[in-house]
Order: structure tokens, then sequence, then C-alpha cells
């Protein structure tokens, strides 16, 4: 801070009218910071979004497509979705997958970083060198190697588990069945998922203080208890953000679901950004498709609005 | 927790912990260890596979075998004469680092607009660009699309790097988190000494920042390195535009049964990432952890 006021001072008394341009400057910077923003805002973020609700209340098929012009229908999308028993199961298949993929990838990771703190140095760097592997691992690559690894014919799981005597695995197809399909997957995203949340997790527990958790101890307190009472509400503004990234990430998976099941899914797989895809390049029905997304915005805003009022908030008080 | 083994008060006094509680001390360690050798061991092992498959022959690839025998480092050689593997590198890396050294750029001052700026609208803006960082990108795309075709910029690299020049949601959610942190203080003693808000970016909060921002480009090298659904939307029809990863995936789908070599060109493709990953790693989690804990 010094070397500011030192650089700064004797520039600004040298010449008078160096004042009045410094104070128009004062006046216009935050203008001059906020024109790009603006722009970034409303060209790359708000114009799209105007665009696809205009789209939403349109009727935006092949058709119009062509034409570059929708014709306006009204909420006849929103009617059409909010009517469409597929679209609840969607809904509730999506609300599933999220919660469960975002739990364990929170609980695990957390319980990995946690367990990085208790060992000794050599596993840890081996650890963590493992999680920075798998975090750098292309999404394309990562489910073709999950994908083999279940492979009916040829696939390690399979073999382990009729060597381990579990059960006759062999030719057994995990995708015929949406449940041990969507278990697939689920381990797919949380083994993607828990090297960014275990290392910031880490990087987090790292900085809390030892002389709180070691008064903690003393004064008797469990493990369990410590860790609820001084290291959960410490790290708590990182898992705020860890938990809503997570869930924004979870709830529009697509590639993953897309890739592993040959670009072709079932019905029986479709989460709510497969459903909006297909309505949209599928059966070209850009309009429903650009609906579906708004509600799936919607969606995401009402489960993470308690965080997002949290993340405001901290703006406020300062 | 380290401190836990010392459950009651009374063992505090003791200058050495009774058996009991050294033995169970010892028994913890051993079962933290096997725990995170266990986990480690799932992390890892699908890059064994990968690794030793990229070393087999073909025939081998194809058996129940794990081991390669012999050992065939000619699969790696073999890559780059089936495949133009140096032009999709040049491609990704023009992608990668024109579109990084945008995000962090343009998201800087947008970051800074939001976090320490006050202005009607603020709050809004904000909102904004959450909502851009919810909205599932398979959908937002097919606007965007329509004005790339209008402009005749599709088959090219430039849809790709552009919009990364106008702010990128997350980047700018991650920064203004970081900015949040700094101290009003520090920001009025240089209003005070006479900074503008521009010369306040510039060198206090840009100095302080460093951490998120190796962080915020990190991320963007990596997300942009790794993408395949954006060149693939754009660049699918222009071969000599490809970049890596829509290179490997039409190179998985030619040498669909030789696992050897695509499993090779997997670690190829890998491998800057992982290098850049290591070099970064420290800076990173600094970023992460600053804009978590003070936010």
């Amino acid at each position: 801070m010094a070397s500011v006021a030192e650089s700064e001072f004797p520039l600004a008394s040298r010449r008078r009218r160096r004042f009045t341009r410094q104070r128009i400057g004062r006046v216009l910077a935050p203008y001059a910071l906020l024109a790009p923003a603006a722009t970034a805002i409303g060209v790359i973020l708000g114009y799209p979004l105007y665009l696809l609700v205009k789209m939403s209340f349109e009727k935006y098929g092949l058709f119009e497509l062509i034409r570059h012009k929708g014709r306006w229908i009204g909420t006849a999308n929103y009617a059409h979705i909010l009517h469409d028993g597929e679209f609840w199961r969607v809904l509730a298949r999506t609300v599933v997958f999220t919660a469960v993929t975002v739990t364990l990838t929170m609980v695990l990771g957390t319980a990995m970083a946690l367990l990085l703190l208790q060992v000794s140095r050599w596993l840890r760097v081996a650890i963590t060198t493992g999680l920075v592997l798998v975090w750098s691992v292309p999404v394309i690559v990562a489910v073709d190697i999950w994908r083999w690894m279940v492979d009916y014919e040829f696939g390690v799981a399979n073999w382990t588990l009729t060597k381990l005597h579990i059960g006759n695995f062999i030719r057994h197809d995990w995708f015929a069945n949406p449940w041990t399909g969507f278990g697939v997957i689920t381990a797919l995203i949380v083994w993607g998922a828990i090297p960014f949340i275990t290392i910031t997790v880490y990087a987090g527990l790292a900085q809390v203080p030892q002389e709180l958790l070691e008064a903690a101890a003393i004064d008797g307190a469990k493990p369990w208890a410590v860790f609820r009472e001084v290291t959960l509400p410490l790290l708590m503004p990182i898992f705020v953000i860890l938990t809503s990234l997570s869930i924004i990430w979870d709830f529009q998976v697509f590639q993953q679901i897309w890739v592993m099941l040959d670009f072709r899914p079932t019905s029986d797989y479709y989460t709510m950004a497969i459903y909006a895809f297909h309505q949209s390049f599928q059966i070209s029905e850009y309009g429903l498709g650009a609906a579906i997304a708004v509600v799936m915005v919607l969606f995401m805003f009402g489960a993470t609005l308690v965080y997002l009022r949290q993340m405001l908030r901290t703006g406020e008080v300062q | 927790m380290s401190t836990a083994s010392v459950p009651v008060p009374t063992a505090l006094t003791r200058r050495k912990p009774p058996a009991s509680v050294r033995r169970r001390r010892f028994l913890m360690a051993v079962a933290n260890h096997s725990m995170l050798i266990v986990a480690a061991v799932v992390f890892l092992a699908p890059f064994g596979f990968i690794a030793l498959t990229a070393l087999m022959t073909n025939g081998q690839a194809l058996s129940s075998h794990l081991w390669p025998n012999p050992f065939r480092w000619q699969n790696f050689v073999d890559v780059f004469h089936q495949a133009p593997i140096f032009r999709w590198a040049l491609n990704t890396m023009i992608y990668a680092c024109l579109a990084t050294l945008g995000v962090v750029v343009s998201s800087i001052p947008v970051a800074y607009a939001l976090s320490r700026i006050r202005w009607r609208g603020r709050n809004l803006a904000f909102g904004l660009v959450l909502i851009a960082l919810m909205l599932p990108p398979v959908v937002s795309v097919v606007p965007l699309y329509v004005m790339w075709a209008k402009l005749g910029l599709v088959g090219g690299l430039g849809p790709l790097i552009i919009p990364n020049w106008f702010g990128d949601a997350f980047s700018i959610f991650l920064l203004r988190q970081f900015f949040m942190t700094i101290p009003e203080e520090y920001l009025d003693a240089a209003r005070v000494d006479g900074c503008g808000e521009l010369r306040i970016l510039a060198t206090v909060v840009l100095r302080l920042a460093k951490p998120a921002i190796a962080a915020v480009a990190l991320f963007s090298f990596l997300y942009t390195f790794n993408d395949f659904f954006l060149p693939l939307l754009y660049t699918r029809e222009n071969p000599s535009r490809w970049v890596l990863q829509i290179g490997l995936s039409e190179f998985r789908s030619l040498h669909q049964v030789q696992w050897n070599l695509t499993m090779a060109a997997t670690l190829l493709v890998m491998a800057p990432v992982i290098i850049v990953f290591f070099l970064a790693q420290k800076a990173f989690v600094e970023g992460v952890t600053l804009t978590g804990v003070k936010g």
C-alpha cells in the first residue's frame, strides 16, 4: 500500500490540472469498468437468454428455423410440457440423480480430504497425484474408460465380480436396467468430481487454526463433534460454493450420459438436459426445448436460492 | 483428527499416553492409510488400464491378459504416423491459449464492477451471471449458432475463441467471490491517495488477487483444452481446424478395434494438460481456498 501512496501523491500535486482530470476520472471510471461488463453481460449472456425466453413462447420448428422467425403462441409450450407425463418423470429422475450424485460427491470428497490430513506425506503426495490425474481426464476419455470397464463382453467389472463369486456376471449388461445403468453413470460422475471437492476442501482444512481443534479436543469433544462444531462452521463458505456448483453441474449433466449410451440414450435415461436437447435437435421443436431450458433454470434457481442469497449478502456486509 | 487421540482430559497430565491409547492411535493410522490406499487404487486403476493397454500389441489388447508382453513402445510412434497430431495440437493450443487470455482479461473488470463498485442493478447483473452459469449449454447454443452462421464464422476457431473475450460466467463468479474478500480499507487507502477505480484495480486488486487469477486461468485452460462439444459443433465439417479432442474421437472411431493405438493416443492427448496442472497446482489451490474460506 505504501508504494502506491508514495508514487501517487507527488504526481497528483505536481500539476493542478491533474486534480480535475482525476476527479473526472473518478466519476467516469466505474462506467469505464462497467462498459465491458455491461457489454459482456448484455451481449454474451443477456442476448441469447432473451432469444431463448422469446423462443420458449413461440412455435419454432424446422420451418420457422429456415425463415429465421418464430410464431408467437403464448404459453402453449409451457402448457404442453406441464401436461406431459414424460416431463414430470424426467424432472423427478433428474432431481433424484442430482441429489444422490451431489451428496455422494460432497461426503466422499470431504471424507477423503479429512483422511488426507491424517496420513503420512508420501501417501498424501500419491493421492494428490491420482486426484490431479483424474481431474485432467477429458470427459470423452473418462466415459470411454468406464464404458470399457463395464463392457458386457470384455469388461473388467464383470470378470472381477464373477471371479469373486459374487454372482454370474458373464455377459451382464449394466445398461439393460436403468437403475444399474444410472449406478454406473453416477459412479463415473462422482469419480470425476471428487478431485475438485477433495483438493478444495483439503486446502480449506489446512487453513483451520490448529489451536481451535486442540482446544475442542481438550474440552473432551469427540472427533465427530470437533468436525461438526469447529471445522464445519469455519469451512461453511467453501461448502456453500461447492454444493451450489455441484448442484448446478450435476443437474445439467449431458455429455457423460450422451456418450456413455452411444449418442442415443433411450427415454429411460433422459435427464433434463438430454430431454431439452432431444426436443430441440431430434424432434426439431426448438420452442419446446427452450421452454424446458427455462424451466430448468427456474428449478436450479429454486434449489440454490438459499446459497445464492448468502452469496449476495456476502457483498452487502462489506 | 490427530487431536482426537486425546479422548479424556485426564490423559493430558501424563507424559506418555497409556498403551491402550497408543494401540488405538496405531490402529487408527493403519485404518486411515488402508482406506486411502484403497481410494488411490480405485482412482488410479483406470490409468493403469490405459497405460498397460497402450503398450500392448494389437492382438494382446483384445485378449484378457492385463500385463503387456512384450512391451510395444512403437505404438506411440505409430499414432504420430497415423494421425495429424501436431496439427490438432496446434489448433488446441490456439484455442486454449487465446480463450484463456480472453477470459482473464475480460472477466477481471466485470468481476471488479460486480464486487467493489456500488451501482444500481448490480445484483441484477450478478443474477444474470448466475443464470448464465445455470443454462444448459446444449440448449443455449442454438441462438448463438444462428448468430455465428449469419456472421459466416462457422467452420473456424472464431466462434470458440471470441465469446471468451466477453467474459465467462464461471470465471466472473469465482473472481467476484475473491474480490469480495479484499478488505475495504485497502481500497479506501488507495482512494484517499487519489487513485481512480482503474488504478485501484490495476495496482491493488490485481496484486492481491494473483492466486485467484491463476485459478481462473487454469480452470479456463483445462476447460477449453478438454472441450469437446463446442469444437464438434463449429468445426466438425473442417478437419483442418480440428482440435485434439475431436481428433481423438475420430481416431477412436477409425481405429475402433485397435485399442492399443487408441489408448496410446489418449495418453498423448492427456500429457500436456497433466503437465500444466502439476505446474500450476499450488497457485490454483491457493486461489480456490481464499475464494471460499474468506468469502
